[in-house]
C-alpha cells in the first residue's frame, strides 16, 4: 500500500532499477537556509579581504570592486561553482543529504547546474520562492522551475534502518501451547501484517501495540476460538502456530 | 516463498549489505576499495531486484533503494575534468553558432529593446516633458551633473569599483531578464521594454540639454557588448517561455528539456559580452582619452561583435 509516492523509480544504464526519495520543500528550505548563512559568512570574509586589500595597495575602490564582484558571484554563482564542485551538493544540502541529480538519476553536469540556480530568480518570487513551492506541489517530482529547465531533480539520500527479524517474545510456553486451537489459518497477508507489527514491536510503547493489535486480534479470536491476556499475544500465538514457529526451540 | 526463507536471504545477505554501508558511509580510499564498492554495488542491485521479487518487507526494500541510490551517486557522480575550457568554448564558439540558430528570437528581443529606445530617445530629444514622465527628476538630476564635465577622469581605484558595480548590477539585470523568461516570457518583454525606454530617454535628454557628446563619448567603448548582452539574455528568456508555452508534440518538461542546451550557450554569451562590457565600462569608458580615440575605438567594438556574431564557430 502507498498512500503518497515521493520516491521516483531510476533505471541505470546497467538496467538496474531503484527508487529515490525525492526531497520536498521541507528538508530543501532548511538546507536553503544553511546556506544563506554560509553566503553570510563569505559576505563577512569578502568584505574584511577587500579592507585588507585597500589597506596594501592604497587604492580607494579597489576593496569595493571586488566586493560588488563577490557579491554578484555569490548571488548568483554561489549554488552552480559549489553543486559543480560537490557532485551536486552545496554545504546546505550536505548537511540535510540532499544531492541534486539528473531527472533520469544521472549525476548532472555544470549546465544542469547553472541553468536551476539562475533560475532561482523566478521560482523566488513572489517572496520567499513562491512560485518554486507552488510548482513542487505540482510536479510529481517536486521540481521547481529551476530543476525542471535545468533538468534535475532533488533527491534524499538517507539511509533507512532495517528491522530485525522476527522474534516471539516470549516464547510460546507449554501451557499456551496445549491451549491453543490445533489450526489457525491466515491468509498470506494476515501473516504479512503480523510479521510486520512483530518486527517493528520493540520500537513501539505497549499501549501503541496494543491498539493496533486489536485491530487484526479480535477477528483471529473470533474465527479460530485463539484466546490470550492481550491482543498482542493473540496476534503472536496466531502467527506462532500458522508458521510453524511455535515449536522452534528458543 | 516461507517466512524462513526470507529470513534467511535477508540474514546470508546482510554482512555484504553492510559493507556497502560502512564504505559509503567511511568514503571509498583507494582504487582497491572503489572497486570494491563498484564490485558490492552490482551484487547489491541484484539483491534488490530479488527482494522485489521475493516481496520482502518494505523496509527491508526501503533500505536496499536507500543504499543502492547512495553507491550509485558515490560510483558516478565523479567530477568530470575540464569544466572551465568547455564553457569558455562554449561561450565563443558555440554561443554565436546557437545565436544564429535562434536569431529569429535574437531579433525579436532586439526590437523589444531598440524600438523603445528610439520611442524614449525622441521623446525626449523633441519634449521637455518627456523625460519627466519617465524617470523621475532627482535621476535626470544626477545624470545632468554626471555628464556635465568635460572629463570624467576616475582614479584607477575608483575604475575597479565600477567595473565591480557594472558586474554586479548589469550581469545580475540580464540574468532576471532571462529567468523570468520562464513566466511565458512576459518577464523578458518587460525588462527589455524597459531598459531601451529608459536609456532611451537618457539619451534623448542629455542629447537635448546639449550633452549627447559627453554621454556618446562615455558610452561609445562598451555599448556594443552591452546593448548585444541585454538583447542576447532576452532573446535567451524569450526562448525559455517559447519552450515552456509551445511544446511541439513534446510534453512540457520534454520541451524544457531539448531547449536547455541552447539556452545555457545563450547564457554563457550574454555573461561573457557582459564581462567584457564591464570590463571596458570601467577601465577604458572614463579615460581621458581625445574623443576621436574614444570613437574608433567603439566603432571597432562594434565591428568586433558583428564579425564574432556572424561568423564564429562557423566551420
Amino acid at each position: 500500500m502507498q498512500l503518497l509516492d515521493t520516491t521516483a523509480t531510476i533505471e541505470t544504464p546497467e538496467r538496474v532499477r531503484f527508487q529515490y526519495r525525492i526531497a520536498g520543500p521541507g528538508p530543501r528550505a532548511m538546507a536553503w537556509m544553511v546556506d544563506v548563512a554560509v553566503q553570510l559568512v563569505f559576505v563577512l570574509a569578502l568584505v574584511l579581504v577587500s579592507s585588507l586589500v585597500t589597506m596594501l595597495t592604497g587604492l580607494q575602490g579597489a576593496g569595493t570592486g571586488l566586493v560588488l564582484l563577490g557579491l554578484f558571484v555569490l548571488q548568483w554563482l554561489y549554488g552552480a561553482i559549489l553543486e559543480t564542485a560537490f557532485g551536486g551538493q552545496t554545504p546546505g544540502k550536505r548537511v540535510f543529504n540532499l544531492r541534486v541529480v539528473r531527472a533520469d538519476g544521472s549525476p548532472a553536469g555544470v549546465q544542469n547546474f547553472m541553468l536551476r540556480n539562475l533560475l532561482r530568480a523566478v521560482d523566488f518570487l513572489p517572496a520567499l520562492f513562491g512560485i518554486g513551492v507552488l510548482t513542487m506541489l505540482i510536479d510529481r517530482r517536486m521540481r521547481r522551475i529551476g530543476d525542471l529547465v535545468g533538468g534535475t531533480m532533488v533527491v534524499l539520500e538517507q539511509d533507512s534502518k532495517m528491522f530485525g527479524s522476527v522474534s516471539i517474545e516470549p516464547p510460546v510456553t507449554e501451557e499456551e501451547r496445549q491451549s491453543m486451537p490445533v489450526r489457525v489459518d491466515l491468509s498470506n497477508e494476515e501473516v504479512r501484517v503480523i510479521e510486520d507489527f512483530l518486527r517493528r514491536r520493540s520500537r513501539m510503547s505497549d499501549a501503541r501495540a496494543e491498539e493496533l493489535a486489536h485491530l487484526l486480534g479480535p477477528a483471529i479470536t473470533e474465527r479460530s476460538g485463539l484466546e490470550a491476556p492481550t491482543w498482542e499475544r493473540v496476534l503472536t500465538l496466531a502467527y506462532a502456530r500458522a508458521t510453524g514457529r511455535d515449536r522452534e526451540p528458543t | 516463498m516461507s517466512v524462513a526463507d526470507r529470513d534467511r536471504f535477508v540474514q546470508a545477505r546482510t554482512d555484504r549489505w553492510s559493507r556497502v554501508d560502512s564504505l559509503l558511509t567511511l568514503g571509498p580510499q583507494g582504487a582497491q576499495e572503489w572497486s570494491e564498492l563498484a564490485a558490492v554495488y552490482r551484487a547489491l542491485c541484484a539483491d534488490l531486484s530479488a527482494a522485489r521479487s521475493l516481496d520482502l518487507p518494505d523496509d527491508v526494500l526501503r533500505h536496499l533503494d536507500d543504499l543502492a541510490g547512495r553507491a550509485h551517486n558515490r560510483l558516478y557522480s565523479v567530477r568530470p575534468t575540464g569544466i572551465p575550457t568547455s564553457m569558455f568554448r562554449d561561450a565563443t564558439v558555440g554561443f554565436p553558432r546557437e545565436l544564429r540558430a535562434q536569431w529569429h528570437f535574437f531579433l525579436f528581443a532586439s526590437l523589444l529593446f531598440y524600438l523603445p529606445f528610439l520611442v524614449g530617445m525622441f521623446g525626449a530629444l523633441n519634449d521637455p516633458t518627456f523625460a519627466v514622465n519617465v524617470l523621475p527628476p532627482e535621476n535626470l538630476q544626477s545624470l545632468e551633473q554626471m555628464y556635465s564635465t568635460e572629463d570624467m577622469v576616475r582614479g584607477s581605484g575608483e575604475d575597479a569599483t565600477m567595473a565591480g558595480f557594472y558586474v554586479y548590477n548589469n550581469v545580475g539585470i540580464a540574468f532576471r531578464t532571462f529567468a523570468l523568461g520562464a513566466l511565458a516570457g512576459l518577464g523578458s518583454v518587460f525588462y527589455l521594454v524597459y531598459n531601451g525606454l529608459v536609456i532611451g530617454t537618457v539619451a534623448g535628454y542629455l542629447g537635448a540639454i546639449g550633452l549627447g557628446h559627453n554621454l556618446l563619448e562615455f558610452t561609445s567603448g562598451h555599448t556594443a557588448w552591452e546593448l548585444t548582452g541585454v538583447c542576447v539574455a532576452g532573446a535567451a528568456g524569450l526562448r525559455l517561455g517559447w519552450a515552456l508555452m509551445i511544446t511541439d508534440g513534446r510534453t512540457r518538461v520534454g520541451s524544457l528539456k531539448a531547449a536547455a542546451p541552447s539556452l545555457y550557450r545563450l547564457i554563457l554569451g550574454t555573461t561573457l559580452l557582459l564581462l567584457v562590457a564591464a570590463a571596458i565600462e570601467g577601465f577604458w569608458s572614463a579615460s581621458p582619452l581625445p574623443r576621436t580615440v574614444k570613437y574608433v575605438f567603439g566603432a571597432l567594438q562594434w565591428g568586433i561583435v558583428v564579425a564574432w556574431l556572424a561568423f564564429g564557430g562557423r566551420r
